[in-house]
């Protein structure tokens, strides 16, 4: 009796501190900039507002330097922000905030050249100094998202107000990857301590970009404006807006109903989306590649069942599975085999195994191999041995939310073969403890990457020694792997950058520290009745939130 | 000699009234219509648990019998889920995880619930004390994120989740064991059986226990239907064993299929409608009970 | 006044505060994984870089250091930054408060009133259809587990009618001319919740008034009353429906509590932005300020209630104090 009326008090106590906090600020912000307040619903003479809706995680800072989800780089940072140089719609480096750049003789001295006459969205120039700054102190304070980026220059010299000089000690074939995001030395340099950088939450984004913060709510949206001032020209639109949706089904409604003008759809909702009127459509193929992946840490202190170490077993696995029927069932057919660490659609960077290596499904040639390195079935449990009677039963830690009609399917092709997996199901928090901080207790999972566009090297380097205990979620070591990952990334020619890039990818397949699976073909619907001029980048076969759309979409 | 058999004369006497007032709550219980529906319902579940997987043939690792979230068939009643197996197979299987995890959960609860709303009852004093502090920390942490951190960090598979459910539903079992118990140590024959020097744990197992039981038998039938909705709850949720298929899951792939939006029925109807039905038998019997021991519920 | 009987139950009141607030603190953290592993794909960085990052998230610390800085934040009430949205946990346990709160005193007090309604009308039909119907619909209502209730209502009133919405509090992205057109909106995308939320919890509440009232109507009082000459209306009215309330109303006072912590697959399933969201996905985040946060206001209140009750039920009922 006592315990109900207390928590009647427990109520009235947390209503009143409620109170007292709601008094206080709602978790917006506002720029001291006009703040427009547009109609319930945007009509034909008011200002063009673009929406882009989305699910999955609210973005976690503004501060492009201590960001770590992508959606707060495709949210904020890229529509506020901008880097020396970028990739064209046809994947060329092409100059954004430096006009033009060159490097020397010897390949270690970069020098750019910037746009004269850009201004921040606070209205002060862009010189110099803001690049020497953006550089110095991502390596300086070992900012988490660029410092591996960043860490190769040795020095960072400003020549004159609109001329930087950027110092490697070797050659930089990934200069692409170095083009960190230049923020506004007169606002991030104040906070000139390491502890003051790191609280620093950039409430008002300020940069230089196509679009300029106005205001946002945590969990509901984000708008920008168009710079009217922008140094390539003002977008055609008036607004962005990016839209949060708790769930895929509200987000495919809003869009019907028109409250959004741009969305990604998924396999289960394409049939719907296909058949509405005023809706189009854009498929294209995805850098994001899903692998299964093996303990390969070859130290004894690993967890992992030993027999998975070798090559043999895994490229057996390989051969066993049915990707194809995977790729129908569990991805809704929207995806495409891949099979080497460098995903397809970054052109020419990914190789393809030859007709003497390829694996395809072939249960038979599994078994066939199995059987001819020695792992019989000799008990007739269905379950193969090697010579010294140890079962090929192994550890399989799934992501629930995410992969296990993945898993299920390989759990039941690897049966077929006389492997035994036992699937144990867990979030990413979990996996990601078991590998770094349990001493790798699994044998095999079932993990994603995204790669980037026009460089491998981020891809490439999941796979390196130094990795492991890093960004490696297999911790496959192979100094010749190692050795040329270095070798690659000063290797200027670009010909020559290629093969050893493919001798990379060669030895990866060889060796099956993953049996990569597929690369996903993602889906984006938008209103084609209410706006014109979207671009997909990589031009013909690429997404359409871009750069290329903010500045050239327009109402119809 | 009398004695003996004044005793046993005793003894038939106790014996005689203990059957007739079965019989008397029997007739009782099964004059309340709505009991005797659950009773029906229940069976009709039991039933489907036990033999229907021998009649019908599901072995759920058959995937691919059918398209992804396929339409359903003349063979197969009610569709496919997304990675074309049987629902309708699922739905029976899922018959027995229901069963099962209500029985398990529902024991753990009562153990260690009844464990230790006896020994604070009856103990009294420090016992009590330290006891129902423990009981109400646990009771203050809302429940559904405790399970969710539980089973992050031992893991979600089947026995897991009937362990957590457990080890988080106590509490209220505990207390009212409890003031069950508080009422039941003043009787008579407590403090006869202390007299003649019987042993504590003597009492609480031959006294106080089946003094309690009838008591909080309703109670304890509504914790299976309890167990039952939370796991369902729970799989909805994520926290699910995916080789194992419950109800719970056949809802939450119907949300992550948005069988609502593309009206694939077969995802959720089904499953809901047995989910109502299997807990609502076990409130109706609960509430039957309820009904035999407290007279005045039943009329004027 | 007994100083002695406050005092007992003050020194009670701080071990109950120690002991939950330590739990609190290690049941996180015995989660594998933390807010590193998390992001460890999404952009990845390097040795470095997640040395700074676990600075920033005062990771970095030895286990005894972060632990006496998280029994300061929670006693001045400073729950630190939010490992996910990297904004302070105050404001943003208060906006997501505050939209519990809202879906919470809209749909209980419903519940409670249908369900009191519904026992009182049953309990003074008992035995006959009216009461037989009545409370057999609220036994079937009760069991239904919550989301699937809502998952239906979903289908029928939002996308096969399509006469509300369907998802989270407020039409996004829209600004809105005056607050009239809130309101509006809000109203609608309150609709279904709200419905299934009240039919949810108003099955417990309907069988327990009528089990009390039927309790009430065996006194003498009653008898007495009938006697008098009153109209069984008046009867109920007068005496059995406010003596039935007593006990009942411990029960609702309880789920006051409900309020906003209840309504956890409500929330999820209409991505209502409230608490009961929040505390889901601040476990998967390992989101450790925000659960900590969150777990600990709820703890606080309850433990600091419960010591106010007791001390002022010791006034009401003196056999308390002996206790």
């Amino acid at each position: 009796m006592k315990r109900k009326v207390t928590f009647l008090l427990a109520v009235v106590l947390i209503a009143a501190m409620l109170i007292v906090g709601c008094s206080g600020q709602p978790a917006q912000t506002e720029t001291p900039a006009e703040n427009p307040k547009t109609e319930e619903e945007p009509k034909e003479s008011g200002p063009s507002v673009f929406k882009y809706g989305f699910t999955g995680w609210w973005p976690d800072s503004k501060n492009p330097y201590l960001s770590s989800y992508a959606v707060s780089t495709s949210t904020y940072h890229d529509s506020v922000y901008e880097p020396l140089m970028g990739l064209d719609q046809n994947l060329e480096l092409t100059g954004r905030l430096a006009e033009d750049w060159e490097v020397s003789e010897d390949g270690l001295t970069w020098t750019f050249y910037l746009r004269k006459g850009v201004k921040w969205h606070d209205g002060e120039d862009f010189t110099a100094d803001d690049v020497v700054y953006s550089y110095k102190v991502n390596k300086e304070f070992q900012l988490p998202r660029w410092y591996s980026s960043v860490k190769d220059f040795t020095e960072v010299n400003k020549i004159d107000d609109y001329t930087v000089e950027l110092k490697t000690e070797k050659p930089k074939a990934n200069i692409l990857d170095a083009m960190c995001d230049i923020v506004p030395e007169h606002i991030f340099g104040q906070y000139d301590t390491v502890e003051k950088a790191l609280s620093f939450t950039n409430d008002n984004p300020i940069g230089t970009g196509s679009l300029i913060f106005v205001e946002d709510a945590i969990d509901e949206y984000v708008r920008f404006k168009a710079n009217d001032n922008y140094w390539g020209g003002r977008p055609k639109l008036d607004e962005f807006l990016f839209v949060y949706f708790t769930n895929g089904d509200t987000l495919i409604q809003a869009l019907e109903k028109g409250e959004i003008d741009l969305c990604s759809v998924t396999a289960v909702q394409l049939p719907h989306v296909e058949k509405l009127s005023g809706i189009a459509i854009n498929k294209y193929d995805s850098l994001t590649l899903y692998e299964l992946g093996f303990n390969a840490w070859e130290d004894p202190a690993s967890k992992g069942n030993p027999l998975i170490l070798d090559p043999t077993i895994r490229n057996a696995i390989d051969w066993a599975i049915d990707y194809d029927t995977m790729i129908e069932y569990a991805m809704g057919g929207l995806a495409s085999r891949q099979m080497s660490l460098v995903p397809n659609p970054v052109g020419k960077w990914s190789w393809q195994p030859g007709p003497d290596v390829i694996r395809t499904y072939n249960p038979e040639k599994a078994k066939e191999v199995l059987e001819e390195a020695g792992y019989k079935d000799t008990d007739g449990d269905g379950i193969r041995e090697d010579s010294n009677g140890n079962k090929l039963d192994f550890r399989f830690s799934v992501i629930e939310a995410d992969y296990k009609d993945q898993a299920l399917i390989i759990e039941q092709n690897l049966k077929e073969v006389g492997i035994k997996v036992n699937i144990e199901y867990m979030d990413d928090g979990r996996l990601g403890d078991i590998i770094e901080n349990q001493s790798f207790d699994t044998d095999m999972y079932i993990w994603g990457w995204t790669a980037d566009y026009g460089e491998p090297s981020f891809i490439l380097s999941v796979m390196l020694s130094s990795e492991i205990g890093g960004r490696s979620d297999c911790w496959y070591g192979n100094p010749e792997y190692d050795e040329l990952y270095k070798l690659q990334a000063i290797t200027v020619d670009e010909d020559e950058r290629v093969e050893i890039v493919h001798k990379m990818q060669e030895i990866i397949y060889r060796d099956s520290p993953y049996n990569v699976m597929y690369t996903q073909t993602k889906v984006q619907a938008y209103r084609s009745d209410r706006w014109d001029n979207l671009q997909q980048w990589p031009d013909g076969n690429g997404g359409l939130l871009n750069y290329y759309t903010k500045l050239a979409v327009s109402p119809k | 000699m009398e004695m003996t058999d004044n005793l046993k004369k005793l003894k038939d006497r106790e014996k005689e009234l203990k059957r007739q007032k079965l019989k008397n709550n029997l007739k009782l219980f099964f004059s309340n219509k709505r009991a005797v529906f659950g009773v029906v319902i229940l069976a009709f579940f039991i039933f489907m648990a036990v033999i229907g997987p021998l009649l019908y043939d599901y072995d759920h690792f058959l995937y691919f019998l059918g398209p992804r979230v396929g339409f359903p068939t003349e063979e197969y009643k009610l569709g496919f889920d997304e990675l074309g197996r049987d629902v309708l197979g699922a739905v029976i299987y899922g018959t027995r995880a229901s069963l099962a995890i209500g029985i398990f959960v529902t024991l753990i609860i009562v153990f260690v619930g009844a464990t230790f709303g006896i020994a604070a009852g009856y103990f009294g004093g420090l016992f009590d004390i330290v006891i129902m502090r423990i009981t109400e920390a646990f009771s203050i942490i809302p429940t559904i994120p405790l399970i969710l951190t539980l089973s992050a960090i031992i893991g979600q598979n089947f026995s897991n989740i009937i362990l957590i459910l457990g080890l988080t539903g106590w509490p209220s079992t505990a207390r009212l064991v409890r003031s069950q118990t508080l009422s039941i140590k003043q009787r008579n024959y407590v403090e006869r059986a202390k007299a003649i020097g019987a042993g504590d744990i003597y009492i609480m197992m031959k006294h106080i226990l089946p003094n309690v039981f009838p008591l909080i038998f309703s109670n304890i039938i509504l914790l299976v239907q309890n167990a039952i909705i939370t796991e369902s709850t729970l799989a909805f949720l994520g926290v699910g064993d995916p080789t194992i298929p419950t109800w719970g899951q056949l809802l939450r792939s119907a949300r992550e299929q948005g069988a609502i939006s593309t009206g694939s029925w077969w995802l959720f109807i089904p499953a809901g409608i047995c989910l109502v039905l299997l807990a609502s038998s076990f409130v109706f019997i609960g509430y039957g009970f309820d009904e035999i021991n407290n007279p005045k519920l039943r009329r004027r | 006044m007994n100083m002695r009987f406050i005092i007992n139950r003050l020194i009670y009141t701080i071990f109950m505060f120690i002991f939950v607030i330590t739990l609190n603190f290690f049941l996180f953290r015995l989660m594998p994984g933390d807010p590193l592993t998390i992001v460890s794909k999404e952009i990845a960085s390097s040795p470095e870089g997640r040395a700074t990052m676990e600075k920033m998230y005062g990771l970095d610390k030895p286990m005894i250091e972060q632990y006496f800085d998280y029994i300061k934040s929670m006693i001045t009430f400073d729950f630190g930054t939010s490992f996910n949205y990297k904004q302070p946990v105050t404001e943003i346990l208060f906006s997501k408060i505050k939209n519990s709160l809202i879906l919470g005193f809209a749909s209980v007090p419903i519940g409670i009133v249908i369900g009191l309604l519904g026992g009182i009308v049953a309990a003074a039909r008992r035995g006959k259809r009216t009461d037989m119907v009545i409370t057999t619909t609220s036994m079937i209502i009760y069991a239904i587990p919550t989301f699937w209730l809502a998952m239906i209502f979903l289908m029928v009133f939002g996308v096969k009618l399509g006469w509300v919405p369907i998802n989270g509090m407020a039409t996004p992205g829209v600004d809105f001319v005056n607050n009239i057109a809130y309101l509006k909106d809000l109203f609608y995308h309150l609709a279904i919740p709200v419905l299934s939320y009240s039919l949810a919890i108003f099955g417990s509440y309907l069988l327990i008034m009528r089990g009390s009232m039927v309790d009430v109507f065996t006194e003498d009082y009653v008898l007495t009353a009938r006697a008098k000459g009153l109209t069984e209306k008046q009867v109920i009215r007068r005496h059995v429906v406010p003596n039935a309330m007593l006990p009942v109303s411990t029960m609702i006072i309880s789920s006051l509590a409900l309020i906003f912590t209840g309504a956890f697959s409500i929330e999820v399933l209409f991505s209502w932005p409230g608490m009961g969201r929040l505390m889901i996905e601040s476990v998967s985040r390992r989101d450790y300020p925000v659960m900590q946060a969150s777990n600990y206001l709820i703890a606080v209140a309850v433990i600091l209630a419960n010591f106010i009750m007791d001390i002022l039920y010791s006034y009401i009922d003196p056999r308390v104090r002996v206790e």
